[in-house]
């Protein structure tokens, strides 16, 4: 083929490839980021911003990083195909627990279960019936008001005490089996919650981001788990945990967390 | 003309740092002028690289709502496009990644065929043969083919958007094309005559 004929065809690419479509919803956009940025029209425009919004773009799948791999075990506990070993796994599980109980007290989101992420599922639900508009923007608004109002931090706060419990129960569902249905149904509403707040002004925090960067990692490879898991399975987990010290941020943040609601 | 217009008349007429400063002083007038003259080119590139036009609405949202988020850190070092269209690639490659791998789990999940897995026999014709091979090229290389030949941006400017020095986008793109021209070598040339 000719350069030029190669030339020719790039030429007809650019005006057949993925064509945006014209006029282009630019009115459209404009008013989802006027509203994000500037509030509701006709709201003061004196310089009053409404801070940084939230975006949800999509549910997404595995978290975008893979476990750190050749590093020191953080534990040297292992998964061997049929039982969590290695003792100074649970003794860093009591030292967050320890560290948990002192900071927040872990039970109050224990008892409260999974209630964060169904409470936010269903203030987008309960938006969308008020609203009538389309999910993405549904989904623009619920972030916009759980930012605007400040419950996101009452969020955060439950969503780390939850995930701690979670990873807390974590070796022990697993080395009982009884790493049910439910459980892991769980981890996956964690998630969710993960994705929320990754998108929200939570997320402005580069640690509390990288943080939740790496819990959405785990929590999609809880999520995955499956009755019949091998241990490759359960390696990511463990590799994700010991390799970006999941466990100790966590406590780090759920730390820091409890004293600033203090 | 309603007054909205007159301002926008108005607005029109001066420069980019003071309609940035408007817009950091609360001013929406000064931040749809400042959007309407980068987001056409904002979203097209969006559609461009997503492929999706609900998905380069969201895409090109984003950007502006991230680049007005962040206003007050502009320091104007570069052009304010040089920075918006930086936000735009970053948001796309981000928003992509997390469509890609949703994507991937729920064909995984039903255990459907995967993404992308046609049989190159079923290539119509050279158009759509050249567009699955675009869509091949890794993410950096499709973008600066996207970039540079479909779009008409500069390197300097691909090169910025990418974060990459000017020689890596132009041996990119010239990487990119050999690609392109393998995918195509064994159709004749007058197919698309």
């Amino acid at each position: 083929m000719t350069d030029d004929r190669f030339d020719d065809l790039m030429r007809d690419a650019a005006r057949s490839y993925r064509v945006p479509p014209e006029p282009a919803p630019l009115d459209a956009i404009w008013a989802e980021v006027e509203q994000a940025h500037f509030g509701a029209p006709g709201a003061r425009t004196d310089g009053g911003t409404t801070g940084t919004p939230v975006r949800v773009l999509h549910p997404v799948g595995t978290g975008d990083r893979m476990p750190a791999r050749g590093r020191t075990p953080w534990t040297g506990s292992a998964w061997t195909g049929g039982a969590w070993t290695g003792g100074s796994w649970m003794r860093t599980v009591a030292g967050l627990a320890a560290g948990l109980l002192l900071g927040l007290g872990i039970g109050r989101y224990s008892a409260r279960g999974v209630a964060g992420p169904h409470a936010v599922a269903d203030a987008s639900r309960a938006a969308a019936r008020v609203s009538g508009r389309t999910p993405a923007a549904d989904r623009l608004v619920i972030a916009r008001a759980v930012a605007s109002s400040g419950p996101y931090t009452v969020a955060t706060t439950e969503y780390l005490g939850q995930t701690a419990a979670l990873l807390l129960a974590l070796p022990e569902e697993l080395r009982t089996g009884r790493a049910d249905r439910q459980f892991i149904a769980q981890a996956g509403d964690l998630l969710s919650t993960t994705r929320l707040l990754i998108d929200s002004p939570a997320s402005a925090d580069p640690e509390l981001h990288s943080l939740l960067s790496d819990l959405e990692l785990v929590l999609a490879q809880i999520a995955r788990l499956r009755a019949t898991r091998g241990s490759a399975e359960l390696d990511l987990i463990t590799g994700t945990l010991e390799g970006r010290d999941v466990i100790l941020r966590l406590r780090s943040a759920v730390a820091d967390m409890s004293s600033s609601d203090n | 003309m309603t007054r909205v217009a007159i301002a926008r008349e108005q607005s029109r007429r001066v420069d980019e740092p003071t309609l940035i400063a408007r817009v950091l002083a609360g001013d929406r007038v000064a931040g749809r002028e400042l959007y309407d003259a980068h987001a056409p080119r904002v979203y097209r590139l969006t559609f461009r690289l997503a492929g999706d036009a609900e998905l380069a609405q969201e895409f090109t949202q984003e950007t502006f709502i991230r680049a007005f988020g962040q206003l007050a850190r502009f320091r104007g070092d570069a052009a304010f496009s040089t920075w918006i269209h930086r936000i735009a690639v970053s948001v796309t490659f981000n928003g992509m990644r997390k469509v890609k791998r949703f994507r991937e789990r729920e064909a995984d999940l039903t255990e459907a065929a995967p993404l992308g897995a046609m049989p190159r026999d079923a290539d119509p014709d050279l158009r759509a043969r050249l567009a699955d091979a675009i869509d091949a090229l890794p993410e950096a290389y499709r973008t600066t083919v996207v970039m540079h030949d479909m779009e008409g941006y500069t390197h300097a400017e691909i090169a910025s958007a990418l974060g990459v020095p000017e020689g890596t986008c132009k041996s990119r793109l010239s990487w990119a094309r050999a690609r392109l021209r393998e995918a195509l070598a064994d159709f004749r040339d007058n197919v698309m005559e």
